[in-house]
Parts: structure tokens; C-alpha cells; sequence
């Protein structure tokens, strides 16, 4: 009797030190964490819709607009990045999630006004390391800029294998990895359907993070 | 044994990865760049140093039937611990690793330590055997990665290594199978050099 209670009181206690610890790491890091995934998107902005490329006068990273109906998952409202040229948007750079081959990619893509890719961004992923986490180096994701899906025979981006991208709508897979690349044209995608559908509330500025109009 | 023993045991006579053959997890899926197997090694490091010291503190009052439960409860909070300090402090590392440091609970190493060594012996001895487990596991990975990473991709560390010789790259080696053959060729080089020696 008297060990089944030990068990009972060790295990209880064990589980309650743990708990309290990580609590207080959690609470430790937590704003850390937090804003390092700020951070990287801010950054991610930079790379999606570069201020020199597009030629806009202020910094999209800081300029978040939302829309009444465009919605993330979760109901919360999109966040949409804005670059504007006197006074007018020229180019919005948003998140956007496809499957990839160990779950989820999340990536920063940057459009112009003409449906035309100003660059990309991988946020988060969980592919192979060294194949399909080969999405990350620049020699990938640097090929995205300029592309537009006019033109395509299915009116979407895609992968082509084992050649050189010569088309508009074409994106060259990795060496060994055709999945991850695949889930990024996606992604792409699906994000290039809902900047077609919202064209107009984006021109119309939607509202700025904070509720000003 | 003595103090130096109990320490250099890890790296070379029952180095985890290539005599214990422990952890095989992470060392076939992560050793696909040398710099993973560095970053996965102090992780485990760290993730063992801890376990092994708290499962020693305690190995008197741990009841020998729950005597699992508390460890892995001891060591999950720990990897916990590596998982929110990586995403708060090294963003980048953390982001390379992703799945593997959660995957680290069920690191057959650190269970093996705490449960064949930490729950026996003393606080400091369980230093010195999570110190030289852990850098025997990080040697080892580092070495699989860098045979990988050189024959698959050319490069060292991400350093262009081959690359400028015309190297047609070997990319079986960064899939599943190279690891098993990199794994298995190491573990025959591994039985010669030590068999040659005693």
C-alpha cells in the first residue's frame, strides 16, 4: 500500500516540477518567439516585394492593409502588404500555404498589379533536408520573379522536370524533390485566384491595420 | 572505471551511434549536411547533460515501476526546453531542424543513458557519461554528414568543395539509401580499426 502511494506521489510531482519549469521557459520565450516570426516576415516582405524592383516610394513591410472578406483560415482578416507609386498601390505581398511533401508550406509572395510574381519567400516548411528543404536557396526561389500564369494551358503556374523553364508559366523542379516545388506553385496559385478575386477591394485600399481608413 | 573512462567510453568503445546503434532515427534523416549533424549533436548534448543529472538526483526516491514514465516525463521536459530556447534565440537553427528536436524524446540515447547509467550511479559520473555519449553521438553524426554531404552535394559545412571540378553530384547519397550505405560502410570501418587495436 504504502509504495503504490510512493508512485503515485513521485510521478505526480515529476509531472508538476516539469510542467512549472516549462512554464517558465515558456514564459521566457515567448515574446521571443513571437517576434522573431515578426521579423521574418517583415523580412520575407522585403524579399516578396522588393521596393527597388516594383519602384515604390514607401515600405510595403509597414504598410498592412486588410480586406472585409478576405479571411485566413482561422476567420482572423488577411494581411496584405502594399507598395505604392505616387500615391497609387503598385504591387501587395500576403502569405500563402500548399502541401508539400512533409506537410504545409507557408510562403511570402509578391504580386504587381498585372498578376505578375515580384518575388517569393518561404516562411515555414518541413521538407527533406537537402532535397526538398532545397526550396530555400536563392538559386530556387530567386527564378519566381516575372512569372504570370496567362497564357498556360490549365491557367496556372507549373513544374516542369528534367528541362529548362522557357514559358511564362513554367518553374523548374529541384533535383531529386518535385513534390516541394509543386506545393510552392500551390501555393502560388492559390494565392495568384484570391489576388484575382480581391483585385478590386486591394485598388480600393482596403483598411489599414489598426482600423484607419 | 575510472573518471576518464567513464567520459571517453562514449566517443570511441560504445560510441552510441556506431557501437550501441542508438538513435537511428535522427542519424539517418538529419545526416544529410555535415552542419545538421553538428547542430543535432548539442541539442542531444544539452537534452542528455540535463536528463542525466535529474535522473540521477532523483534515481533514490524513483519507485524502480514508474521508473520510465519519470524519465521521459524528466526528459520531454528538457527537449521542450532546446525546442522554445531554438525558436526564441537561434530562429535560423531552429528553422533547419524543424521536426528532429521535438523527435528527440524518443532518442533511444538519452532513454538508454538514463535508464542503463543515470539511474545507477552518481551525479558526477552521469556528467562525465552524458558528456562523452553526447559528443560520441555529435562525432559521429558529423562525420555520416559530411561523407553525405561531399559525395551528394559537393560541398563541406556548405562550402563549394567539388563543385568547380566538373563533380557530377551523387544524390543518392542525400536520399534514405545513402545513409544506410554511409551508415553501414562507417560501422564496417569502425569494427576493423577497433578490432585492429585490442
Amino acid at each position: 500500500m504504502r509504495s503504490t502511494v510512493m508512485l503515485v506521489v513521485v510521478l505526480t510531482l515529476v509531472c508538476l516540477i516539469s510542467a512549472f519549469a516549462l512554464a517558465l521557459v515558456n514564459g521566457l520565450t515567448e515574446d521571443r518567439i513571437a517576434e522573431q516570426k515578426r521579423l521574418a516576415e517583415l523580412r520575407a516582405v522585403e524579399v516578396a516585394l522588393p521596393r527597388d524592383y516594383i519602384e515604390c516610394e514607401n515600405d510595403p513591410s509597414q504598410d498592412v492593409r486588410t480586406l472585409s472578406d478576405w479571411k485566413e483560415a482561422d476567420g482572423a482578416p488577411k494581411k496584405i502588404c502594399v507598395g505604392k507609386k505616387d500615391g497609387k498601390i503598385v504591387g501587395v505581398a500576403f502569405t500563402s500555404k500548399g502541401e508539400g511533401y512533409g506537410g504545409f508550406i507557408t510562403i511570402m509572395m509578391g504580386v504587381d498589379l498585372n498578376g505578375k510574381i515580384t518575388g517569393i519567400e518561404i516562411l515555414e516548411h518541413l521538407e527533406t533536408p537537402g532535397l526538398g528543404a532545397n526550396i530555400e536557396k536563392q538559386s530556387f526561389k530567386g527564378q519566381f520573379r516575372g512569372k504570370f500564369r496567362v497564357g498556360s494551358p490549365d491557367g496556372k503556374l507549373q513544374v516542369v522536370k528534367g528541362r529548362k523553364a522557357d514559358k511564362n508559366w513554367e518553374v523548374e523542379a529541384l533535383t531529386g524533390a518535385t513534390v516541394s516545388p509543386r506545393g510552392i506553385v500551390q501555393a502560388l496559385n492559390n494565392g495568384l485566384a484570391m489576388f484575382e478575386k480581391y483585385k478590386e477591394q486591394i485598388l480600393a485600399g482596403g483598411t489599414l491595420e489598426g482600423g484607419a481608413k | 572505471m575510472s573518471l576518464w573512462q567513464e567520459f571517453n567510453k562514449g566517443i570511441i568503445k560504445q560510441n552510441p551511434v556506431l557501437r550501441l546503434v542508438l538513435g537511428m532515427c535522427p542519424t539517418l534523416a538529419v545526416t544529410t549536411a555535415a552542419i545538421n549533424g553538428v547542430a543535432m549533436g548539442c541539442a542531444v548534448i544539452f537534452v542528455l547533460l540535463g536528463s542525466n543529472i535529474v535522473v540521477s538526483l532523483i534515481r533514490k526516491v524513483t519507485p524502480a515501476k514508474v521508473r520510465i514514465p519519470v524519465f521521459i516525463v524528466v526528459i520531454a521536459a528538457f527537449v521542450t526546453t532546446v525546442d522554445m530556447l531554438m525558436a526564441g534565440f537561434f530562429a535560423d537553427l531552429h528553422k533547419v531542424l524543424g521536426i528532429f528536436i521535438p523527435l528527440i524524446v524518443v532518442n533511444c540515447i538519452i532513454l538508454g543513458r538514463a535508464e542503463a547509467f543515470a539511474s545507477r550511479k552518481s551525479v558526477f559520473s552521469s556528467i562525465l557519461d552524458a558528456l562523452g555519449m553526447g559528443i560520441g553521438f555529435t562525432l559521429a553524426l558529423t562525420v555520416l554528414g559530411s561523407i553525405r554531404e561531399i559525395l551528394g552535394n559537393g560541398t563541406i559545412f556548405g562550402f563549394n568543395l567539388l563543385g568547380s571540378l566538373g563533380y557530377q553530384k551523387f544524390i543518392i547519397m542525400l536520399l534514405p539509401p545513402g545513409a544506410f550505405i554511409a551508415l553501414g560502410l562507417l560501422m564496417g570501418l569502425m569494427n576493423k580499426l577497433t578490432r585492429q587495436n585490442s
